[in-house]
Order: structure tokens, then C-alpha cells, then sequence
């Protein structure tokens, strides 16, 4: 199983129109009254696979940690207020699982779709399903993105969420384009292991090489732990802060060659680690 | 051949507060004294019929409440317990908590705006219940969310990927969904739920918490085996299905493929058979073009009378019941059937029926074109 091609969007909170028009740039589409969230999801999708051949089955998965929530706040507000009606657009967009829908259309795909989401694990969960339906042959190829807004707007933000060394927050759609063929491969996944505490993660760290190693937030903070080797960090120092974050550590780690190790772990201490090898 | 068994279930639902009540419930129930469970309709809802104090309170007491009935009817041991991976389905998840925050936000100057951001802390919730030392996954594919849910766990549990799985889903009543299926102007305005009928005005929405646990061993001869599954997508439209019903079809017929059956095998077809005009017609398109491509027939059940649409969780809620109704003896017949629509070549069950065992074939089709379908038995073989 391979990745062949991966994209990342980040950016400080921008609004609507200003990824609306961003999606102008590179699709004829149509994509009125589509919320922040679709819109940044599918700008991320097309930029993936812009100039890529792909299989139209493909299948989709998204992950999300807090989901679509301006529109969530709009509707709120909506039905929270006597005197507002609430609009089919603005429910339909709070359905988490209709970007799956969207972005397909955009992509002109027909394999399914999946909205997926874990707490602190949503990126890891999907890449996880994907790998498995890979692995499976249930399909040859996989989209999977990573899609959160920045909580900028949202009002006592940092106490719902689990920001550990406080980095600004961003919006951010960043998309893998997964093939179960080598050609034209940018890295091969080796393997993906899950850990449910970290005595576990540690002793299979320790038998296992790597070149180079990118950690999400909490096994940063448990590099000690995990006895992870400070010399097999990539640069992680400006990586600002969303939900998926860890799909960005997985961008940033594929520009590196060699044995390459994304790890991850969860505020219980269980841990997901993607073996790659470029 | 790995084999996959729903060994415990449980349901709450506006039937009855746990399943041997949600059963009891259903076999009682006649078009003559329907309208018992349609008084609760006045709020054009399915509503559980348990009080509570809060949303939040609702919804978390809900889920403790269905998950320890279906781990007690698995009769898992403490050991067991940890090892559920679990998989969470649901249309609107937890947002009536944060519509009653968000209430008290705007109308009575409560500082807090939401209690909530995002959903992965209810599977954190229900991992802290049965001590499950796996990470659980939210699927959000709308009315396909627990099929897909069941579809997953069983692959899993085949390809020794998970020893065992808790799928669970819950849908509660909020006025983002409810008002948002308004504006859509799906509801009933009679209040009479009648899928495939021609009278049939529209859907009614249900509340139902719902939980089944997935092993690879039999823990009673009578336990229905998952024999297969098939998801498909179509690309129709966001919201309506293709007029032809294609994605259906070919949905239900990858799994009889996948199942190595046909569909003179199947005991009964449960449709999705939501009620609105156009998922009607096309699964209704589907069905018949099913029938005649296996040249044969099978009985079609329609749940959603008895239970309201309880959007991603039916794929749990609907294939419990209808697993306890024929573990009880019966296909239930169609609630509130009388005609169906014209060119449509087959009608829903109009009498109930007496089985010992079945083979069923479960039809589930969500927003955003998702399409499932399952095949369960319990048949000896």
C-alpha cells in the first residue's frame, strides 16, 4: 500500500467567501451555499489529486475533530431564536457526513464515502479504515483528509479542547491520495500499529528503526515515556494548532526519505504508529 | 469461513425503555390501537417516553442505560468487556445538549455558549463504561451510520483485525433536525406513518438509543449470524436518491453476492422505507427491480411505523427489533398499509406472518447517498 500524493491548506481563520474563492481558482464547479467546512474540504481534495490519475471508485474518507462549527453556531442560533427560521441549506450543512457527498461530486468519484470522527485519534481512525478497506480490497485507492476549523470564533474555545503547548489556532484541510499500486509512489506504508497503553508503544519503539519520527501533541508530551530519541524529530516548532492536527505531522514527515514513523497517542495513553518507508 | 453473531443487543425506544418492553410493545400493536403510540406524535415525534431533567442528562443516561443492557445480554465477563471496540453511530449525535446551552445562551444571559465541541468524547464516554481499552470510532454517514457501523465490525471481526465489537447508536429528538427536516417539508402532516403507501405524506421522526455486541461464537443457538454486507454510493443528490434506484439495487444485490445467496434464500426484505415521496419510489424502483432480475420474491417489512425514522440509528434500532420479532415468531406486517403506488410490482407485508427462523435482508439509504445493506440469520444450516 502506497502514498502517492499528499496537499496541505493552512491558514489563520479565513471566512466563506475567501475559500469560495479559492475554489474558483481551480474548479468551473458550482459551489453555492456550501459552508466554510465543505468548502475548505473540498479545495483540500482537489489540490491532492490536481494533475493525479485516479480511479473514479475511490473511496473517501474524512476525518474531523470539531467538525463543521460555524455553521453549527449559525444554526444554533437559529433555532435558539423564536423569530429565525431555519434554512435546508444551513441544516444540510451540519451534516458532517454530506462532505463526503460534495467533495465526491467535485471529484466526479462514485466509490463511498465515510465521515469519521474519535476523540484526539479522528485522523489516525480514518487513515485506519481506509488502510483497512485497502487491505481488504475492497477498493485500490483512498482519499483521506483531515478537515477542522479554527475555534477562533468560538467563544471560551481553549476549554473544550485539548491545545497542549497553546499554538495559534488554524483552519486546515490536508488530503492523502492512498493506492494499493507502487508506480509513481511518493512513500510505501509499511505498516499500521495500535497500542493501548504506552509500556506498549515504548517496547515496540525500541525494536523498531527509524530515520526520522513525527509525533502528534500527546506523544510529544510523552516523549519520555515512549523513549523516543530527540535526534529522530523533524522540525514540528511552527506547526500551529487544529483538531486533525497529526495529518499535517504526516505532510511534513513525507518530506523526509528513509524508514520514516508517524506516532500518535491519546490523552488514555493509547497510541496508533504509521510505519512508512521513501 | 470466520462467522460473526449478534450475541446481546438492547433498545430504547418510544415502544418501550429497554428491549423485552420495546418487543412486547410491538407485538401488540395493530392498526386498530396504533394511535396509543401515535398520542406521543403530537409533537410530531417518536419520543422515548422516559423523563429527565436535561438534554444532557437524556442523552448520556441514555447510552450508560443501553450499553450495560446489551453487555448484560452478551453476558460479557469484566475481561470481555475490554476487549469491545466500539463504534458509535448517529445523524445528530449530541446536539441537543448544545441547543439547550445555546438556549440559555441567548435567551436567558447564561455566560456559556456550548456545552460541547465536537463528538469523539461520547466514544470516550462509552469506553469508560466498559473499560475498553481500544479507541472508539464515530462513523457519521447519516441514516447508514450503524449499518455501516455493523458492516464494519463484522469485516473486522472476520479478518481478525478486532476481537469483538459494541455498535451503538443514538438519536434524540433536537430542533436542529427536526427543523431542518421541516424545511425540507419532509414530515407527515397527517401524523400517520405509511411508507409505500400512496396516501403515504411523508416521514416522522424517532428517538431511539440502541446497542448491539458483536462476537464470532455463538452465546445461544437462536443468535442471528451477520452473513454479509454491501455499501454503495449514489451520486445522485444530496438529499433525494436516483429515481431509478440503482445504488439501492446494486447495494442489496453485492450483498446476496457477498452472502453466496439468492434471493430465494431471503425470509424477508426490511426496507429502508422512510416515507418521503422520492426515497419511497426509488427503493420501491429498486426492490421491484431486484425481483425480477432473481426472477423471485421475498416478503418486504416495514419498521418505521413502529419506531418513527430514527435516522442513524436505525441501522441498530430496526435490525434489533425485527431480530426479536422473529425470535418472538412473527414477520410484523405493514402498520397503516393499504395500497401502494402504481408500476410498483410487489406490496409490503399486509398480514403478520408465523416463522420459526428467517434470513433477512436489511436496506438502509441516508442523506448524502449512502446506501447499506446487511444480511442476517439465524436459520440452522
Amino acid at each position: 500500500m502506497y502514498i502517492h500524493s499528499s496537499s496541505t491548506m493552512l491558514n489563520p481563520n479565513r471566512s466563506t467567501a475567501e475559500y469560495k474563492k479559492l475554489l474558483k481558482e481551480i474548479s468551473t464547479q458550482s459551489f453555492r451555499r456550501i459552508s466554510k467546512f465543505n468548502a475548505m474540504a473540498i479545495y483540500g481534495a482537489l489540490s491532492c489529486l490536481k494533475n493525479k490519475n485516479y480511479d473514479p471508485s475511490l473511496n473517501i474518507y474524512t476525518a474531523s475533530e470539531y467538525g463543521c462549527i460555524q455553521d453549527m453556531n449559525k444554526v444554533l442560533h437559529q433555532v435558539s431564536k423564536k423569530d429565525e427560521i431555519l434554512m435546508p441549506f444551513d441544516f444540510l450543512n451540519v451534516n458532517g457526513n454530506n462532505v463526503g457527498f460534495l467533495v465526491s461530486q467535485a471529484l466526479g468519484s462514485v466509490g463511498n464515502n465515510f465521515y469519521i470522527t474519535a476523540e484526539d485519534f479522528s485522523f489516525e481512525k480514518a487513515f485506519e479504515l481506509a488502510h483497512f478497506d485497502l487491505s481488504i480490497g475492497m477498493m485500490d485507492e483512498a482519499l483521506v483528509g483531515a478537515v477542522d476549523e479554527s475555534l477562533e470564533e468560538v467563544k471560551d474555545h481553549d476549554s473544550f479542547i485539548h491545545n497542549l503547548f497553546k499554538k495559534p489556532l488554524n483552519d486546515a484541510s490536508i488530503w492523502f491520495h492512498l493506492s494499493n499500486i507502487e508506480q509513481n509512489s511518493l512513500a510505501k506504508i509499511e505498516a499500521v500499529h495500535t497500542f493501548d497503553c504506552y509500556s506498549k508503544t515504548a517496547e515496540f519503539l525500541k525494536k523498531t528503526k527509524f530515520d526520522h519520527i513525527a509525533c502528534n501533541q500527546f506523544a510529544l508530551q510523552n516523549k519520555k515515556k515512549l523513549g523516543l530519541d530527540d535526534s529522530l524529530f523533524i522540525d514540528q516548532a511552527l506547526e500551529p494548532f487544529f483538531g486533525t492536527q497529526s495529518a499535517l505531522c504526516l505532510h511534513n514527515l513525507l518530506q523526509q526519505n528513509g524508514s520514516l514513523g508517524l506516532i500518535s497517542c491519546d490523552q488514555k495513553g493509547r497510541a496508533f504508529i504509521l510505519q512508512l518507508s521513501k | 469461513m470466520k462467522h460473526v453473531y449478534i450475541t446481546g443487543s438492547s433498545l430504547t425506544c418510544a415502544l418501550g425503555n429497554d428491549k423485552s418492553s420495546s418487543v412486547s410493545k410491538a407485538l401488540s400493536l395493530d392498526s386498530d390501537n396504533y394511535q396509543s403510540l401515535t398520542k406521543v406524535q403530537k409533537t410530531g415525534y417518536f419520543k422515548i417516553t422516559q423523563s429527565f431533567s436535561s438534554e444532557e442528562e437524556k442523552f448520556y443516561s441514555s447510552i450508560k442505560n443501553t450499553v450495560l443492557e446489551a453487555i448484560n445480554d452478551a453476558k460479557l465477563s469484566k475481561d470481555e468487556q475490554k476487549e469491545l471496540h466500539i463504534f458509535i453511530g448517529s445523524t445528530s449525535m449530541s446536539i441537543s445538549i448544545n441547543e439547550e446551552q445555546s438556549d440559555k445562551y441567548y435567551n436567558q444571559n447564561d455566560p456559556v455558549m456550548l456545552k460541547e465541541i465536537g463528538y469523539g468524547n461520547i466514544g470516550s464516554y462509552i469506553e469508560d463504561i466498559v473499560k475498553s481499552i481500544h479507541k472508539a470510532t464515530i462513523i457519521q454517514t447519516a441514516c447508514t451510520s450503524t449499518a455501516n457501523g455493523i458492516a464494519y465490525a463484522t469485516q473486522m471481526i472476520k479478518a481478525k483485525k478486532i476481537k469483538k465489537a459494541l455498535v451503538v447508536g443514538i438519536e434524540l429528538f433536537n430542533k436542529s433536525t427536526y427543523n431542518g427536516f421541516e424545511s425540507l417539508m419532509l414530515p407527515s402532516k397527517t401524523m400517520t406513518y405509511r411508507p409505500f403507501d400512496k396516501r403515504s405524506d411523508g416521514l416522522i421522526l424517532g428517538e431511539s438509543c440502541s446497542a448491539v455486541v458483536l462476537e464470532p461464537e455463538k452465546k445461544d443457538p437462536n443468535d442471528f449470524e451477520v452473513l454479509s454486507s454491501a455499501i454503495t454510493f449514489d451520486n445522485y443528490s444530496i438529499t433525494g436518491s436516483d429515481p431509478e434506484g440503482k445504488a439501492t439495487f446494486s447495494c442489496m444485490q453485492k450483498a446476496l453476492d457477498n452472502a453466496g445467496l439468492l434471493l430465494e434464500d431471503i425470509t424477508c426484505l426490511k426496507a429502508h422505507a422512510t416515507g418521503s415521496e422520492n426515497s419511497n419510489l426509488s427503493e420501491a424502483k429498486a426492490i421491484d427491480t431486484l425481483f425480477s432480475s432473481q426472477k423471485a420474491k421475498c416478503d418486504v417489512i416495514v419498521l418505521k411505523p413502529f419506531l418513527g425514522h430514527t435516522l442513524g440509528s436505525c441501522g441498530t434500532s430496526e435490525v434489533i427489533l425485527l431480530c426479536e420479532l422473529i425470535k418472538n415468531g412473527i414477520l410484523p406486517k405493514t402498520l397503516n398499509y393499504e395500497s401502494g403506488y402504481e408500476d410498483i410490482n410487489f406490496e409490503p407485508l399486509k398480514e403478520t406472518k408465523e416463522v420459526n427462523h428467517a434470513t433477512i435482508l436489511c436496506q438502509f439509504i441516508g442523506f448524502g447517498g449512502s446506501n447499506t445493506a446487511l444480511i442476517l440469520s439465524n436459520e440452522k444450516s
